[in-house]
């Protein structure tokens, strides 16, 4: 039985969480909402994470009802992800893991997802969309490696629905996506924009340019609602990321879907996705918003995994990933750099 | 070249030793930057160089939030639990 910690705060969202045996048995997040119109900055973001870490993890460590003596293993987020929040997290895991005499595991906060979403789904050998603020990618599980099938090659489709919300001046609370998706629910024209797939690859930087000026411009001229514009944003980004996992899907034979990540919990998604998979009579399996968006459950998942496999193969000597002087961070880490050895 | 050195006492040398630990292993983002720590008995000693004094006052500034950050982490959860296991 082991009962593992996990540390997130890559972006804006911080929070730990602890898991024993795929049971969760708490997982506290604060999240670091900015005015309406604003992104959140690094240097702001790690002071965010700095002033509410130590209550977050006393409030976990309360919720679980555990003492830090009972823990097998502290995990934290190596990355991808914001520098300087990333470090402000791994200090604490740092700290702690000593404090208590434990093993100290950095997870890539992109496998975090994807365990955390086949943990609470039950899903065996999914088709993985994973779509957050920071990363769009469609993946698939071969040989020891979630192998990236196509990714976005400018910004994460999250950045580009935050960032029209920043335009449109909506309230980053409880995440500017949210509020998208309310707003978009009241539309009723769609405005054609444009739709870019490159193979198996998507952009969202050209349509993101293009819907804000023509925003300006219509709303001026009053020939189109808010909400007519987030309505057509989600219809057009969402109909990419269907088409390109499709298209994944049909490679690999496979028939299951997973959708991970902040943008995952948008029902929008979840349904054009659901009548794709049902068309080739498959499934898709999609998690609500506390498994979704950021959390430090889905990094103590994953890093229970890592542990348990460490201790089967008896590799604590040798892996990279282990012990205070291998804790050091990472903005860039791709999530088929992560030798997966604990699936078959 | 500027320099700053800073000693700080801790309850003990372990828990010197931990905060030693916790800040050693980020390096510095700019490589004209340096900093070298080390524990004797209960002193964290910090040694910072860089060749603008700019660059040296950032440098510092950011390791001193890490520090409080250790210092306050190691007052919450600490003193250091004992070793229980074989291992």
């Amino acid at each position: 039985m082991a009962t593992v910690i996990g540390f997130e705060g890559s972006a804006n969202k911080l929070g730990i969480g602890i898991i024993r045996d795929g049971v969760v048995l708490s997982n506290v997040r604060h999240t670091y909402i900015t005015p309406p119109g604003q992104g959140f900055q690094p240097k702001d973001t790690a002071k965010h994470h700095r002033d509410h870490i130590l209550p977050v993890l006393k409030q976990a460590l309360k919720d679980a009802g555990i003492s830090p003596a009972q823990i097998d293993c502290v995990c934290y987020t190596k990355g991808p992800g914001m520098g300087a929040p990333l470090v402000t997290v791994a200090v604490v895991a740092r700290t702690v893991s000593q404090l208590w005499c434990k093993p100290l595991l950095g997870v890539n906060h992109c496998i975090g997802h994807i365990e955390m979403g086949r943990l609470i789904t039950g899903a065996v050998n999914p088709t993985v969309l994973y779509v957050s603020g920071g990363n769009t990618q469609v993946i698939a599980y071969s040989r020891k490696r979630y192998r990236i099938f196509g990714e976005t090659i400018d910004i994460a489709v999250g950045n580009c629905l935050d960032r029209f919300a920043r335009v449109l001046k909506l309230s980053n609370d409880p995440s500017p996506g949210y509020n998208i998706e309310q707003l978009a629910k009241k539309g009723e024209k769609y405005i054609e924009l444009p739709y870019t797939v490159k193979g198996m690859d998507v952009s969202f930087s050209g349509l993101l340019s293009y819907i804000e000026s023509v925003a300006k411009q219509k709303l001026e001229k009053g020939e189109c609602s808010q909400a007519d514009l987030c309505y057509s944003l989600q219809e057009t980004v969402f109909a990419m990321l269907v088409e390109t996992t499709e298209r994944a899907m049909a490679h690999c034979g496979s028939d299951e879907v997973l959708i991970v990540g902040g943008v995952g919990c948008n029902e929008r998604l979840q349904e054009m996705m659901g009548e794709m998979v049902s068309e080739r009579g498959g499934r898709v399996y999609a998690i609500d918003e506390r498994y979704c968006i950021d959390n430090g459950a889905m990094i103590a998942q994953a890093g229970a995994e890592m542990y348990s496999s460490l201790n089967k193969s008896g590799g604590w000597g040798t892996s990279d990933c282990v012990g205070i002087s291998g804790s050091w961070c990472t903005q860039r880490y791709r999530t088929d750099e992560v030798e997966v050895t604990w699936r078959h | 070249m500027h320099t700053c050195a800073l000693s700080l006492p801790f309850p003990s040398s372990k828990e010197a030793q931990i905060a030693c630990n916790s800040l050693s292993v980020d390096p510095e983002p700019r490589r004209d930057v340096s900093k070298s720590l080390s524990v004797e008995s209960n002193v964290l000693s910090i040694h910072f160089s860089a060749s603008e004094a700019r660059l040296l006052r950032v440098a510092v500034g950011s390791f001193m939030e890490h520090l409080i950050l250790v210092v306050e982490t190691l007052r919450e959860f600490g003193p250091p639990l004992q070793q229980e296991e074989d291992d």
